[in-house]
């Protein structure tokens, strides 16, 4: 119970009348690598921005570490070791990596930016390279890596990610999962949304289905890899 | 070349010109009736024909098709990156420059200092507008507001309150920031269309009360604004009570000349302070925190920036810089009324901006010198300056679209991330 690092109670949000989560319950452990999977529109990102108070949950708990967030303004969450890769990057554009990367260490202050961005660059050597180009002149995978490591440049304890493969070629999608793994390795818990189901699922100790809002199926990585419905559903069918 | 093309190119722009122009600058209304003026038409419809076949004609060849490329290369050309070490050539003659900017009043006449006093007073209102439209990307259309708050600032609070210019300076920069705060709260969740159309908005009420609150500022008649005093010297003929003139105390010739060039210097100073501050603030963290705002609002609170205090410091700022050029030009004229506040002069200030390029200082600078210069210098033309003015600005837009000067970024990041040098060798070993 204690070692629960997130834990989701009974969560509904609405965008106006239109309700995009339905009592969705999950938990994940510390320093687990659990992925969220689903279709487009199931509700994925919806539920990540949740826990970020944006948009802000109607009913239901957001419990990290026991404190609830569901009433915490959004800029003060971050202070509390919960970082987002959010989807589609949103690294600043005009800004060059390394301004990226400073602009991570905000949630904690400036005082370890020094090391933390040598840290980074020894963990993506590529960022290294690019340090003074411009975000929006960088590859998709690269700008993936910013992403990542612009959240790690607040020392999370828990790092939340949306559709890191999205729009990158299988080699690059595979360094960045095997990152993730590194990542995780490092003490750092990792929750990770998903339509990759396959190389999310492969990764993750353990997995959720979400279907229209709600969570459909939950077990291991591998029990949802042989279970019928994802394979129907999400994998292709082989 | 391709002479037959470029015919036919010609030939379809003037018939899309005649259909426009025709029936604006064809038809003269008079009285009740209308006359068809046909050679005017025709004029406009020629040049336009010769324009855009020579136009044709050059980037048919090689030659002029390099000579336009080199604009499009401003366009798609991302914003460049600078080695750190190296002073720019601009940094090292910013002391010249400001020295010969420093001496050139006392070479030039007093209707020459009145215009770069002004020149001055709005490269401030476009130092100020910068920081809310340049840099954190909030599009103010109602700026003259803070302008008119420094400018009344000064004119009300000397005939309420007894203060003089140098209480008036800090007072109006805080005033107006307060209603920067003040605009800001209610705009904080606004974007883009919506947060022009409120400040265009706080702007017109700003002038409005100005001119309808009659009891309190006289209306359109205006009110008086004393003049910026040296210590207790005035530079008037015969001086107030508890004041010494200038020109007895130093036992010189009376000479109106006098108090401009001092207003000129006071006015230099406060730029030279302005750029200096906009300088530094780039390189803060509050200053990276209006660009990353501008660029990602969701990306900035989700990695724990506080978008309300940030987007209000932007206000704050700028309104505090526009409070400073209200009193400036309040006290170079002796009077303020309420018709020097319209929104054409919001509109000026944002020229300046976009042509100067969104977020740069020299831009602005350069850009604020044309605008106010080059209607001066076209006083010949009377009211075709506008018109002539305007169509520099759609020129200007056509060959630098990114304004006149792109920003630049400096290479290594401000002091913080100096330390941070890994060998490049180690990443290489990785990749
Ligand atoms: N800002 C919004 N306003 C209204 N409805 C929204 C908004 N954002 C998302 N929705 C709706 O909420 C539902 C869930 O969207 P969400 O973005 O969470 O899906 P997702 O699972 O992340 O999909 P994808 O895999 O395509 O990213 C969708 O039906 C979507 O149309
Ligand atoms: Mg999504």
């Amino acid at each position: 119970m204690s070692d629960k690092i997130l834990e989701i109670k009974n969560l509904n949000t609405f965008y106006g009348p239109i309700q995009a989560l339905r009592d969705v319950s999950l938990d994940v452990e510390q320093g687990e690598i659990v992925t969220l999977i689903g279709a487009n529109g199931a509700g994925k990102s919806t539920l990540l921005m949740s826990i970020f108070g944006n948009p802000r949950a109607a009913s239901g708990e957001i419990l990290y570490k026991g404190t609830n967030l569901v009433n915490i303004p959004t800029h003060k969450i971050a202070k509390l070791g919960v970082a987002q890769v959010p989807e589609g990057r949103r690294v600043f554009s005009g800004m060059t990596v390394e301004e990226n990367l400073l602009m991570g260490a905000t949630p904690i202050g400036m005082s370890h930016a020094d090391e933390d961005i040598k840290r980074i660059y020894e963990f993506f050597p590529r960022l290294l390279e690019r340090r003074n180009q411009r975000a929006v002149t960088m590859s998709g995978g690269e700008q993936q890596m910013l992403a990542i490591g612009r959240a790690l440049m607040g020392r999370p304890e828990l790092l939340l990610l949306d559709e890191p493969s999205l729009g990158l070629a299988p080699i690059i999608v595979k360094q960045i999962f095997t990152k993730l793994k590194d990542i995780a390795a490092e003490g750092t818990t990792v929750f990770l949304v998903e339509q990759n189901a396959n190389h999310a699922l492969k990764l993750a100790d353990r997995g959720y289905v979400m279907v229209n809002g709600q969570i459909r199926l939950t077990g291991t990585g591998d029990e949802l890899l042989a279970n019928d419905e994802v394979r129907e559903a999400y994998l292709g069918g082989h | 070349m391709n002479i037959k093309h470029s015919f036919l190119d010609a030939f379809v722009a003037a018939i899309l010109a005649t259909i426009v122009f025709g029936p604006i600058m064809g038809i003269v209304l008079d009285g009740y009736s209308f006359n068809l003026d046909v050679p005017r038409v025709a004029i406009i419809v020629g040049i336009i024909f010769v324009g855009r076949f020579v136009f044709q004609l050059t980037i048919s060849t090689q030659g002029g098709r390099d000579f336009f490329q080199q604009f499009e290369k401003g366009r798609a050309g991302s914003i460049e990156v600078t080695d750190p070490g190296i002073k720019t050539v601009l940094a090292k003659a910013i002391p010249f420059i400001m020295l010969a900017a420093a001496i050139l009043p006392f070479f030039i006449g007093k209707y020459w200092i009145t215009i770069l006093i002004l020149a001055y007073i709005y490269i401030l209102l476009g130092l100020g507008l910068n920081i809310v439209v340049g840099l954190a990307g909030l599009l103010d259309l109602g700026f003259v507001a803070f302008y008119a708050i420094g400018a009344y600032g000064l004119a009300l609070g000397s005939e309420y309150l007894g203060i003089g210019f140098w209480i008036a300076l800090p007072m109006s920069a805080i005033l107006a920031a307060s209603f920067g705060a003040i605009l800001g709260f209610p705009v904080l969740r606004m974007h883009g269309d919506y947060l022009a159309i409120v400040t265009l908005g706080f702007g017109e009420i700003i002038r409005l009360v100005l001119n309808n609150w009659s009891a309190f500022t006289h209306g359109p008649n205006g009110a008086s604004a004393p003049p910026a005093t040296l210590f207790n010297l005035e530079f008037k003929r015969t001086a107030a009570e508890g004041y010494t003139p200038f020109h007895e105390f130093f036992n010189i010739d009376y000479n109106s000349t006098h108090r401009y060039i001092f207003i000129y210097l006071l006015v230099l100073i406060a730029v030279a302070f302005a750029l200096r501050l906009k300088h530094r603030l780039v390189k803060m963290p509050i200053g990276r925190a209006w660009e990353a705002l501008r660029e990602n609002e969701i990306a900035c609170r989700s990695l724990g920036m506080n978008h309300v205090t940030i987007k209000l410091s932007a206000f704050m700022m700028g309104a505090a810089i526009a409070g400073v050029a209200g009193v400036f030009f309040a006290a170079k004229d002796g009077f303020v009324n309420p018709a020097s506040f319209s929104f054409i002069e919001s509109a000026l200030i944002l020229a300046i901006v976009v042509l100067g390029g969104l977020g740069s200082t020299v831009g602005v600078v350069i850009a604020a010198l044309l605008v106010i210069l080059i209607p001066e210098v076209m006083r010949e033309f009377s009211e075709y300056r506008y018109l002539v003015f305007g169509l520099l600005m759609v020129i200007m837009m056509i060959i630098r679209p990114r304004g006149l000067i792109t920003i630049k970024r400096d290479r290594k990041f401000s002091t913080k991330g100096e330390g941070a040098v890994v060998e490049t060798k180690q990443g290489e070993g990785a990749a």
